[in-house]
This record gives structure tokens, sequence and C-alpha cells, in this order.
């Protein structure tokens, strides 16, 4: 009998990603032994998946240029299974952000305005290069995906725990809790009138971080990933994005920090409250900004992404 | 099972109200277009659907056609939501398969002069509340029993009269107070407007019952530190603080007063004279006991001081009293927590705190008292001499943009009874009352100020005082403002200036509100649950206010609502059960993570995280779904507005109208 197959798809991405598979360590060579990896790009000098497909397809990365989305086409077409891998394949992760402008503003910016940029004739590059699309899309504006496994990156505890799941056939869930669920950090009262900016203030190292008044995307951000920042005393900053019961990650925190800085006025009030949020944007949609409400509010018109920026 | 898969089968019915609703929106439109909506198998029209051909007209319709929803398109729910869910229940469909489309306040009365504007939004209105309806779930009420009890928390007047009255109907009442006497400010006051009385003559009558009463437990010295519970079944802790005198063992000889060392401004002489560290606040004080003021006190060992212990021939001082917490189970909760004077300092240019000459209306108070400091002499503070000439500055602190806005309802009424009773005893010394509007609007009150004016010889100026200095040639004090009844700025000397000090709410409400969960208004005073109808109730159920802690009020009104709070936990009390409308939020503990963002959201202290998972105690809970708006992921939600049910709504919104 065959080994099942996995090809590795690297899309607009840091590599995190792959590096995360990396990091199985010790599991690393059963994985290897129970799978036959035919394709990933950081360690093997292939352009493209094998013509012939594979069992199981991880596509790390958003959609950012016209290559991309051949090659995600192209690994639908040739992968049995197809795991968004990683927030950018998930929703769009951090380069998601670059939304918030145009592909023109961001051409401007990286190839002519930046100070370190010596470009005397103006030249974009447009030859050779694949071209940039408008936006930036998570996978599943293209193709249907099967199994999403969020993070950046993914924990390898999990990598290891989907290839489990998917050699043996069962189904991988995570389960639809926050990240509070997991967080060892005790809970006294949330009742926050200050918010500070991580490192400025001394941290308890046993309460909860958010009770303490640094931005914690736990309560509104999926589990799995064992809390692993705020175990660290480090706000969880939400790569793992919503649960399946939520559409809005950003608008769902929102609305929670608004019920746990309003009781005592004399404290705070609602317009220090935003002032203490510098970068609200950077905050609740860093890993979702792609795919959130707020962005289908800019396309429609209702929001404007220049103040939202700003903001 | 058949009613669960049951398809839902809604009748609406609207209702013109006269020509309310039917004057502005084109009925047989909205009715055309309501009969298309999905699930809608009957829609039908009715001049007053409140009345009883109206509900009769429902009846016929729910048996006709067999609807198990019904919607009324109409006025407020909070008019008329139980009428139509009566009409359901007589019916045998479960009460809470009903839904309101309000097109009388939210539509018809805001929008006359739009007609086809305001036809558009009923069908708006209709079409959510339909989409609602076929997301209705059926749900069942509960009972609970009451405990026979009550705390009354505050003993001015207006806690005395509530505890008395439940007292009285035979139901145990505790009375807490933070002071170490009852009778508030009341207490204080000499005389009372407009009939005269002397205020101790008749509020030690009634101190005393309280401390008599077999009903009464009177706990003094002592502050609520925390409610749980429910309506009929609410759990307090109170804190009470030692007296370190020993009430039962204490005669009242004054011997240890003699030998305290320390004195200390007496608050209850506005701190126009001193008292000693172990003190009884005033004379009638009730309980009559003594008691140790520990911030002044010099250490209650012998080696500090401990004169007072020695000298106590019954061994009634005890150092070693300690603070105790004591847990009260308790039916219903009345508050009657009362007002705080303005401090009247805040205003810089009236210069109270800095010239001894400038006093406030309390201080006023107490000098006219002939149990006061003065034995009711009126004297210049810096001099001790009678002065010539009294000048009242009215809204101090009060109707103003920079402190509060609101009036402060009795100092016209307050500054006017000094100023009579001054010129009753003087008539010699002139008073002039600066004034805004002079309100005198109670039963008598006018009268009152026709006679101060003509019989006694008060005058009056209307302007807002601008500043107050001291005038270092004449040695008196230049009042300055604008007469506006001349439009000229007038200058006045005078040798004494009175700041009637306006009400503000009771210190700690914030501390206290958020221990009962009962919310307050902009003005700080506690909020009631309907401003003319429900003016002693509060959002929670079993908790009631009155007095000055709802707002400024004078003594018959402080009476009258306290008596209504109490007949208000009495009715509940003698019912001995309440009905809980099954509105609890209920948590989703699949979801849940425990983050406790609801527990801090919930403004009736509802939720809790036990063990990592949210509870809900149902029967504190309103079904206000505040708690479902702050949870992040969706794990919690009332059961009469659901998720589901807001976002079927929220659809049906923004559908384009077919």
């Amino acid at each position: 009998m065959t080994k099942p197959s996995l090809a590795v798809e690297t899309l607009s991405i840091c590599s995190g990603c792959e590096i995360a598979i990396l990091d199985l360590h010790d599991a690393l060579p059963g994985v290897l032994d129970a799978i036959d990896l035919k394709y990933i790009q950081v360690l093997m000098d292939f352009r493209e998946p094998p013509k012939e497909g594979v069992t199981v397809g991880f596509v790390s990365g958003a959609v950012r240029n016209e290559e991309q989305v051949e090659l995600l086409h192209k690994m639908r077409e040739r992968s049995a299974v197809l795991v968004a891998f990683g927030a950018c394949a998930a929703f769009g992760g951090i380069p998601g952000l670059a939304n918030l402008h145009t592909k023109e503003e961001i051409l401007k910016e990286v190839y002519i305005d930046t100070k370190s940029t010596v470009n005397p004739d103006g030249v974009i590059p447009h030859k050779v290069v694949p071209p940039m699309l408008p936006e930036l899309h998570p996978l599943s504006d293209y193709v249907k995906v099967d199994y999403v496994l969020p993070g950046c990156p993914p924990p390898p505890k999990l990598i290891a725990e989907l290839v489990t799941c998917l050699l043996e056939g069962r189904e991988f869930k995570l389960e639809p809790k926050t990240v509070c669920d997991e967080c060892p950090l005790t809970k006294e009262e949330k009742n926050v009138t200050h918010f500070y900016r991580w490192g400025t203030k001394r941290i308890d190292p046993e309460r909860c971080v958010l009770e303490q008044g640094f931005q914690c995307m736990g309560p509104a951000t999926q589990s799995g990933c064992e809390a692993r920042c705020p175990t660290a005393l480090a706000p969880c900053r939400g790569c793992f994005g919503p649960t399946e019961a939520v559409d809005d990650q950003a608008a769902k925190m929102i609305g929670a920090i608004g019920s746990i800085t309003t009781k005592d006025f004399k404290e705070s009030s609602p317009d220090q409250t935003a002032k203490e949020i510098p970068d609200i944007v950077g905050t609740y949609l860093r890993f979702t900004f792609a795919t959130s409400t707020f962005k289908k509010a800019i396309n429609m018109g209702t929001a404007k992404p220049k103040e939202a920026a700003r903001t | 099972m058949a009613e669960l898969v049951k398809q839902p089968k809604i009748g609406v019915f609207i209702c013109h109200c006269g020509s309310n609703i039917a004057g502005v929106i084109d009925i047989p439109k909205l009715l055309e277009y309501t009969e298309r909506l999905p699930h809608v198998v009957i829609a039908t029209d009715y001049r007053f659907m409140c009345s009883d051909p109206g509900q009769g007209l429902i009846r016929e319709k729910i048996r006709e056609a067999g609807l198990n929803r019904v919607v009324v398109a109409a006025c407020s729910p909070t008019l008329h939501e139980t009428t139509f869910r009566r009409v359901l229940n007589s019916m045998g469909v479960n009460v809470y398969y009903f839904d309101m489309a309000n097109i009388r306040e939210h539509c018809s009365w805001v929008h006359s002069g739009e007609e086809d504007a305001a036809l558009e939004k009923a069908k708006d209105l209709v079409r959510m509340a339909v989409a609602r309806a076929a997301e209705l779930e059926p749900l069942e009420q509960k009972e609970s029993d009451v405990k026979p009890s009550v705390l009354v928390v505050g003993a001015g007047i207006s806690g005395i009269q509530a505890a008395l009255d439940v007292a009285d109907a035979g139901y145990k009442v505790y009375l807490v107070e933070k002071e170490p006497s009852i009778g508030g400010h009341m207490a204080k006051l000499d005389k009372t407007f407009p009939t005269l009385d002397c205020s101790s003559c008749i509020l030690t009558p009634k101190m005393s019952l309280v401390g008599q009463h077999p009903n009464i437990e009177l706990l003094t010295c002592s502050e609520v530190q925390e409610v749980s519970g429910y309506v009929g079944n609410f759990t307090v802790k109170v804190e009470r603080r030692p007296r370190y005198v020993i009430e039962d063992k204490c005669t009242a000889c004054d011997d240890c007063v003699e030998v305290c060392p320390v004195n200390v401004p007496d608050e209850f002489n506005a701190g126009l004279s001193w008292r000693k560290a172990i003190y009884i606040p005033f004379a009638q004080a009730v309980p009559n006991a003594y008691v140790i003021d520990t911030e002044h006190c010099l250490g209650m060992t012998p080696i500090a001081c401990g004169k007072c212990k020695e000298k106590c021939e019954p061994e009634a001082i005890d150092y070693e009293m300690e603070s105790e917490i004591l847990e009260l189970e308790v039916g219903a909760i009345i508050v009657a927590t009362g007002f705080e004077l303005f401090d009247g300092r805040r205003v810089l240019e009236y210069g109270y705190g800095l010239y001894p000459d400038v006093t406030t209306n309390l201080e006023m108070e107490r000098m006219l008292s002939a149990a006061g400091p003065t034995e009711g002499k009126i004297v210049r503070p810096s001099t001790l001499e009678k002065p010539k000439r009294i000048a009242y500055v009215q809204c101090v602190g009060s109707r103003s943009e920079r402190y509060n806005p609101y009036c402060s309802r009795v100092c016209c009424m307050a500054a006017l009874k000094q100023a009579r009773q001054i010129r009753e005893k003087y008539p010699d010394i002139e008073v002039t009352i600066f004034y805004i509007d002079l309100r005198a609007f109670g039963k008598g009150y006018e009268e009152f100020y026709e006679s101060s004016a003509r019989d006694y010889g008060v005058s009056f100026v209307r302007g807002r005082v601008s500043e107050i200095r001291h005038s270092f040639e004449s040695d008196k004090l230049v009042v300055r403002a604008e007469d506006t009844l001349l439009a000229q700025p007038i200058e006045m000397e005078a040798d004494m200036v009175v700041l009637s000090c306006g009400l503000e709410v009771f210190s700690d409400a914030e501390k206290l509100t958020r221990a009962l969960g009962i919310q307050r208004s902009g003005d700080g005073f506690l909020l009631e649950a309907h401003p003319k109808l429900r003016p002693v109730d509060t959002n929670t159920d079993g908790i009631f206010i009155c007095g000055a802690a709802q707002g400024p009020k004078d003594i018959p009104d402080s009476v009258a609502q306290a008596k209504g709070a109490a007949a208000s936990a009495l009715t509940m009390l003698s019912a001995g059960k309440v009905i809980l409308q099954p509105y609890a939020a209920v948590v989703d503990e699949d979801l849940c993570a425990g983050c406790g963002c609801c527990e801090a959201s919930c403004p009736y202290s509802a939720v809790n995280v036990v063990d990592n998972r949210a509870q809900v105690t149902e029967e504190a809970c309103k079904g206000c779904g505040t708690c479902a708006a702050a949870c992040p992921n969706n794990a919690i939600s009332p059961q009469h507005f659901t998720i589901e049910q807001i976002l079927a709504q929220l659809e049906a919104l923004f559908q384009e109208a077919k």
C-alpha cells in the first residue's frame, strides 16, 4: 500500500508556517515515515505541486497576485483534501492589513516613497513579476477549503494532531471555545479603567492580562494554542481568528471591551478608553481584516479606509 | 413533538388607535402589505385593538385560523403587552408567542406630516415583528416565595417612615444607618416650612418609636457591603462598625466625655461647636449611646490615653470591639439614603471657607436652633456680634451649568423660612434674598412666600450673585450681582452671607448602587423605573427607592414617597409569591470559556463565573441582553430576545421591501 502523500504550497507569506512544520521536532521523523512528502518549496526545488496529485495539500499564505490564484487552483485540483494552513491562508492574516490601501498606493509607497529607495525614474516592476491583485484574499474566496488550521504560525501540536486525524480518517475539529478557556492566568474581576501599551507597566504574572489593562484578544479568539501568548504574559493577538460561533472577531472583542470598561465612569469614559487604544485596526483586526465585516463595509462604501488606518 | 414542528401561523392585528395611528399611516395599504409577509395567515385592523371588542377580534381569529403566533401593530409594549398576552393565554396559546410592532410612539407620533415615509417605516416595523414572531419560542413562567422581611437602607425621615410603616404591618425590618444615630438631616433642622413646626418635635417621637419597635432591628454605624439573590430572596451583607461602648451597660452619665482630652468640630452643629472623641451625636439620638470616634481618639490603649475607660464606672467601654459582618435575609429592599449638601467651597467666587462670615443654610439652621451652638442667637462668626444685614445667595451649586443643572427644590423655601425666623426674632436685621426664580410650588408655599415679603419685610433681588468679597474699610462682605429686574449691576454690603447650598446625591452612591444592582439618572440620583407611574420602583424587582436619594425633595414629599415605597414592598410581602418572567439568559456551555465579560457587564449582578463557566441566577436576571452583547463568543443569550430572533429582525429590516 502506498503512503498518503502531502504537498505544501506557499503563497503570500513569511514562511513561518513551514518552519512550524519543522518545529514538530521529535514527532517529525514519525510523520515523515507515515507520509510521503511530495512537495514543499522551502525544502525541495519544485515550481508547482505534483501533477499526479496528493492526498493532502497544505496551503499557507494568502492570495495576492495572479500567479498565486493559479497555484491555488492547481493545489485544489491536485489535492484530495485541502487545508488552509495558518492565519494568512485562513483569513488574510497580517498581510491582509494592506487591504486598507489600494494597490497603487502600496506600489508607490514601496517602490518610490520610502526614504531608502533610489528610483529616480519612478519605475514600478511590471515585467517578469506576476501582476498584483487589487486586494489580498484568503483561500476561501477562490476555492473550497476542507480544513482550516489557524495560527500565526499553527502550533506544532495541532499540526501533528491534524496529520494524525487525516491519517486515521478522523474528523479534525477545534472545540469552539476561546483562548480564555485554556488560559492559566487567574481571572478576578473585569473592571478595566485604563489601557496600557505592553511593556510600559509592570505585569502581575498571576492575573489575567486583560484585567490588568493590556489589550488581550483571548476572549474573542479560537482556542487550541494552549494560550501560548498569555502564558508568557504577552497579550493574545488573536491569530486563531474567531470561533465558528462568531462572524466577526473584532466586533465581538470591541463589544466585550465596551462592557468591561464602563463600570465606573469616574475612572474612565468611553472617549478616554478610545484614546487609549491608538491602533484599533491593528489591535482588533490584526489577522482578520481581509475577511472582516469592517472591510466589507469599506467595500460597500459605508466606512472609510483612510480614517480607519489613522484611528 | 407536533407542537415543535408546527409551522408558524402568524396573525397580524393593526390598531388605528383612533386617529393616533390611522391619522398618519394609510392602514389599508399597510394591511395589504402585511398580508403578503411570510407566515402571515391573517392580517386585520380595528379602531382600538386594546378595547374589549378588539381583544375579542383577536380571540375570534385565533380560533378561526388556528393562529399560533400573534403580532399586534399598535402602541408600546410597556402599555399593552400584558393586555394582549392575557388574550393569548385565554386562548391556550403560550403568551411568549406574541410580539408588538410599535407603530405609534415609534412611527405615527414622530412622523406626522410625512405620511409616505411613515407608511414605509410602519411596513419595516411590522415586517421585523413578523420575522421575530416566526422565531419565538414558548416559555414557562415560574413562581418564587417572598421572605417576610425588609431591609431599609438609611434612617433619615424617609427611611424612618418606611421602616415604621412596614414594621406596623407586622413584618420584620432591618434598618441600616451608617451614622451612630438615626435622624438624618431632618434632625439638624430647627423648624420646617411652611408650617414652622419644630423639626425635632415632630421627628423625635418617630425616632423613639423606631428604637422601641419590636419589629425593627436597628443597625447603626452599619453599611451595606454586598447584595445577592433576587426579588423576594435577597441576602445582604452588612458591616457593623464597633461603637466601643456597650449600649446596655452605658448609663449616659457623661463622665467619659468630661475626661476626654480631644476636641473635634461637631458635625451635628455643622462644625460650629466642639464635641469630644467619645460622644453622643445629639441629645435625642437613637440609640442614645456613646460612640468613640476612632479617627480622632488618641488611641484606645492605656498607653496612649484610656481616660474614658478608666473613668467609666459601669465598665461600658470596650476597646476590643471589632467590626462584624451580618448576613440578612430579606424579601425587599428600600433605599432611603438621602442627600448630601453641596460643598460651598467649590464655588470659589463666593469665598466660603475663606471668609468666616460666609456661611451655609445648614449652619444658619443650627444657629437658629435653641439647642444649637449659639442657643438660637444669630451671630457673625467673625465677631460673634449680631449682624445688621444678612444676604442670602440662592442656587449655590444648583441650576448651574458648572455644577448641577437641576433645581434642588428645597432651598427657596428654606431660605424664606430662615429669613422669616430671623425677622421674627430680630426685626432690626435686614434680610435680602438674591434669587434666580423663587420656587414656592407646594401646598401653602406660595402663601408663605407672600407673607414673608408682606408681613415680615424680607427683601428680594432677582439676579445670580457673581462674587462675594471682603471689604477691609468696612469689614463687611460685598455682594455683587446683576439686578435683572432693574437691568443694572448692584453691590450690597452685608455682615453675613448665607449660601443656599443645593442637594447632591449621597456619598458612596456608586458603591451602593453597584452592590444593589440599581441605576442612577444623569444627575447622579437613583433612577426610578418610570418617572410618573413607577416613582418608587427601580428596574431591579424588589428594590424600592424613596426620599432625597431619588432626587431633591422636601419633607412632605419624602414622607409620601417613603409611604409609597413601604406600601410597594408590603404588597409584595403580603402576596407571599412573586412571578418570575422566563427571560433569563442561558449559557451555552460548549461555547463559554469563562472569560467573565458577561459578569462584568451585568447590571443586576445575575451572572457569575464559577469553575471557569458563566452561571446565571435565573431569578435575578431581567433578560436585558447586556451580557449577550458583551460575550465575545455568542455563548450567552436571553431567552426572549435570542440572537436568532434579533438577527431575524435585522435581516427583515435590511430586506428589500417586496
